[in-house]
C-alpha cells in the first residue's frame, strides 16, 4: 500500500467537499482545502521510509502493469518536487485566509483541483496520463485567473487560455508522436525503446512535449504569459502559479530529458538559459509592478536552473529549484503584505517602511539576499555550483550567469529601496498576520540554513538529483524488473 | 555517519556563526541607518543650500523611480519593452519561433 496513491483521492474529495457543502463560519472551505492539503503532506511522510529503503516506490492502478497500464512511480525527485509543491499550497491558503474575500467556494475548489492536477502530473509515470493532469491543472488556472471579474484579468485569462492551448496541443502532438513511433506511454518503457527505436518521429514528439512544457515553466521564448497573469490574479495564486508552476514545468523537462529521452540538449538548453536569464533580470528592472517585477523575477531564476540541467550541474540545478521555491515563498509574502497596506502594487507609490517594521525589514533583507545569491543564502549556495559547473564545461555561460546576478542585485534592491526607503513620510506599521509571520519565520531560517550548511545540503541535492538520473533504476522498477 | 554530519554541523555553528550573525547585523543596521535617514525627513525645516538658496528636504534627494528610469534609459531597453505589451500575435510568434528552434536542435543533435 502507497500512502502517495491517496494523495490525488483526497485531494478530489477535498474538491467535492468545498463545492456541495457549505458552513457557517467564514473558513470553512479554507479549513477543507487546508486539511486535503495537511493529509497530502502527511502521505507524503508516511511513504518516507519506504523510498529510503526501496529508492522508489511505484503504484499500478488498479493493478494493471505497465506497458498497458498506468502507474506512479516516485523517487527522490518527484518526492521533493510534490513536498516543496504541498509547501506552497499551504503558504498559498495562508495568504488567501484574508486576501480571498468573495466566491470562496469557487476559489477554493479551483486551487484544489489545481492542486490535484499538479500532484498527479508530479507522481505520474506515463505520459498521457501526465497529459491529463496538465490539462486539469490548466483548466483551473484559466479559471483562476479571471476568478476576480475584472476586465483586464479575464482579458489575461483568455489570453493565457490561448496560448495554454497552444502548449497542451504541442504536447498531445508529442504524445502523438512518441506512441506512433514506439507503441507506448509508459515513460519507463518509452526510456527503454527510445535508444533502440527512435525515429524522426519520436525525435519530433520530443521536441513539440518539451516545447509544450517549457510554457508551463515560462522559459523564454515561452515566458510571455506569466507577468500579465501574476498580475492580474490575486497574491496567494500568483505564488502558486509562480512557484509551482515553474518547478511541475522544469521538474517535467528534467524527466523527459534526462531519465525518459537521455536527450543531448546541452546547447539548446544553454541557450534559452541565458535568453530566460537576461529577459526576466532585464524586464525585472523595468518594471514597477511588484507582482510583475516577482514574476520576471522568477522567469529569470529558472533560467539559472535551466543552465544547470544545460550543463549537466545537476545538483546545482535541484538545489537552486528548491531554492527559487524557498524563496518565491518570502518575497510573495512580504509583497501580500506591502500590497495589502498600502492598496496598490505599484511600487512607485510605496516607501517608507524602514521605520516601525522590523520583522518586516529583515525578512525581506533576507529574500533580496538570498535573491541576489549574497554569501551564506541559500541564493549563493545553489548558484555557486551552478557556476562551477560552468567552468568545468563551458566559461561563458558561468560569466553570463555571474552578470545576470549584478542585474538580480539591481532589481532586487530596486524593490527592497522603493519599499522600505523613499521619501515617503510615515508610511505606518504595517500589520502582519500571525499565520503569516510564522511562515515567514519558516522561509527566513530555511534560506539562511541552505546557504550555511551548504556542504551538507549539497550531499542531500546530490542524491535527489542522482535519483532522477538514475534512468535504469527507473525503467527496472517501473517495469517491475527488480 | 549521522553522528559524525551532526557533530560536524556543531562545531560550524560554534566556529564561524558568530562571525556570520555579526556580519549580517552589521548589514541589517546600515541598511536600517539608511531607511531611517531616507524616511525621516522634517518638511519644516528649510536648509541652505551651498549658494544660499533655500531647498525643500524631499527635493534633495533623487526620487527613486527617477533613478531607476535613468538606469534604463542608459541601458536602451524600451525595445524589450515593446515586445512585451501584452500583444497575444506577438507571443504566440515567439512560442511558434520556439517551436521550431527546439524542434530543429533535436532533429540536427539527436538523430
Amino acid at each position: 500500500m502507497a500512502y502517495l496513491n491517496l494523495i490525488v483521492p483526497v485531494l478530489l474529495a477535498a474538491v467535492f467537499l468545498i463545492t456541495i457543502t457549505s458552513g457557517r463560519h467564514r473558513h470553512y472551505h479554507l479549513s477543507i482545502a487546508l486539511s486535503g492539503v495537511i493529509f497530502s503532506a502527511l502521505f507524503l511522510l508516511f511513504d518516507l521510509p519506504r523510498l529510503i529503503s526501496d529508492k522508489i516506490i511505484v503504484y499500478y492502478q488498479l493493478g494493471w502493469r505497465p506497458p498497458l497500464g498506468i502507474s506512479f512511480a516516485v523517487d527522490f525527485l518527484n518526492y521533493t518536487v510534490l513536498l516543496l509543491i504541498i509547501f506552497v499550497a499551504i503558504a498559498s491558503l495562508f495568504i488567501s485566509r484574508t486576501e480571498i474575500r468573495e466566491g470562496k467556494r469557487e476559489f477554493y475548489a479551483l486551487f484544489m483541483l489545481l492542486l490535484l492536477g499538479l500532484s498527479g502530473a508530479t507522481m505520474t509515470g506515463d505520459i498521457f496520463n501526465l497529459f491529463v493532469f496538465f490539462e486539469i491543472l490548466s483548466i483551473a488556472s484559466y479559471a483562476l485567473v479571471s476568478y476576480t471579474g475584472r476586465k483586464k484579468a479575464i482579458s489575461a485569462s483568455i489570453k493565457y487560455l490561448i496560448m495554454g492551448s497552444f502548449s497542451t496541443s504541442l504536447i498531445l502532438l508529442g504524445i502523438v508522436f512518441v506512441y506512433g513511433s514506439l507503441g507506448t506511454l509508459n515513460m519507463a518503457d518509452i526510456a527503454s525503446k527510445v535508444a533502440l527505436s527512435s525515429t524522426t518521429a519520436t525525435i519530433v514528439g520530443f521536441g513539440f512535449l518539451i516545447s509544450g512544457f517549457m510554457f508551463k515553466a515560462a522559459i523564454a521564448p515561452f515566458h510571455a504569459w506569466k507577468p500579465s497573469v501574476i498580475r492580474h490574479t490575486p497574491v496567494s495564486l500568483g505564488l502558486m502559479f509562480t512557484a509551482s508552476g515553474t518547478i511541475i514545468g522544469l521538474y517535467t523537462i528534467f524527466r523527459l530529458v534526462v531519465t525518459v529521452g537521455n536527450l543531448n540538449l546541452s546547447g539548446m538548453l544553454i541557450a534559452l538559459s541565458f535568453l530566460t536569464m537576461i529577459l526576466g533580470a532585464v524586464l525585472a528592472l523595468q518594471t514597477t509592478d511588484i507582482k510583475k517585477l516577482l514574476a520576471y523575477s522568477a522567469i529569470s531564476q529558472t533560467g539559472y536552473v535551466l543552465l544547470g540541467i544545460g550543463l549537466s550541474g545537476y545538483v546545482g540545478a535541484v538545489y537552486h529549484m528548491v531554492n527559487l521555491v524557498i524563496i518565491d515563498v518570502l518575497l510573495f509574502v512580504v509583497a501580500y503584505v506591502v500590497i495589502k497596506h498600502f492598496g496598490t502594487s505599484n511600487l512607485d507609490k510605496m516607501g517608507g517602511l524602514g521605520v516601525g517594521n522590523p520583522f518586516l525589514f529583515v525578512s525581506a533583507l533576507v529574500g533580496v539576499l538570498a535573491l541576489s545569491g549574497f554569501p551564506m543564502t541559500n541564493g549563493f549556495s545553489s548558484k555557486l555550483l551552478i557556476y562551477l559547473a560552468g567552468i568545468e564545461v563551458f566559461p561563458i555561460a558561468t560569466f553570463v550567469a555571474m552578470l545576470v546576478s549584478v542585474l538580480t542585485l539591481a532589481y532586487s534592491f530596486k524593490m527592497f529601496h522603493l519599499i522600505f526607503f523613499s521619501n515617503r513620510k510615515g508610511a505606518g506599521v504595517v500589520e502582519i498576520d500571525d499565520t503569516l509571520k510564522i511562515i515567514l519565520i519558516i522561509v527566513v531560517v530555511l534560506c539562511v540554513v541552505l546557504g550555511v550548511f551548504q556542504g551538507y545540503f549539497t550531499g542531500v541535492m546530490g542524491i535527489i538529483s542522482g535519483s532522477g538520473l538514475d534512468r535504469e533504476l527507473y525503467i527496472k522498477a517501473v517495469l517491475g524488473l527488480v | 555517519m549521522y553522528g559524525v554530519v551532526m557533530i560536524d554541523m556543531v562545531y560550524f555553528v560554534i566556529d564561524d556563526w558568530f562571525f556570520i550573525f555579526f556580519l549580517f547585523s552589521v548589514l541589517t543596521y546600515v541598511f536600517y541607518l539608511f531607511a531611517k535617514t531616507d524616511s525621516d525627513v522634517n518638511m519644516s525645516s528649510k536648509k541652505p543650500y551651498a549658494c544660499g538658496l533655500s531647498i525643500d528636504p524631499y527635493d534633495e534627494k533623487v526620487p527613486s523611480p527617477s533613478f531607476y528610469k535613468t538606469m534604463v534609459s542608459v541601458f536602451h531597453m524600451g525595445a524589450i519593452k515593446k515586445m512585451h505589451k501584452d500583444d497575444l500575435s506577438t507571443y504566440l510568434l515567439w512560442m511558434f519561433f520556439g517551436v521550431v528552434f527546439v524542434s530543429v536542435y533535436l532533429l540536427i543533435f539527436n538523430f
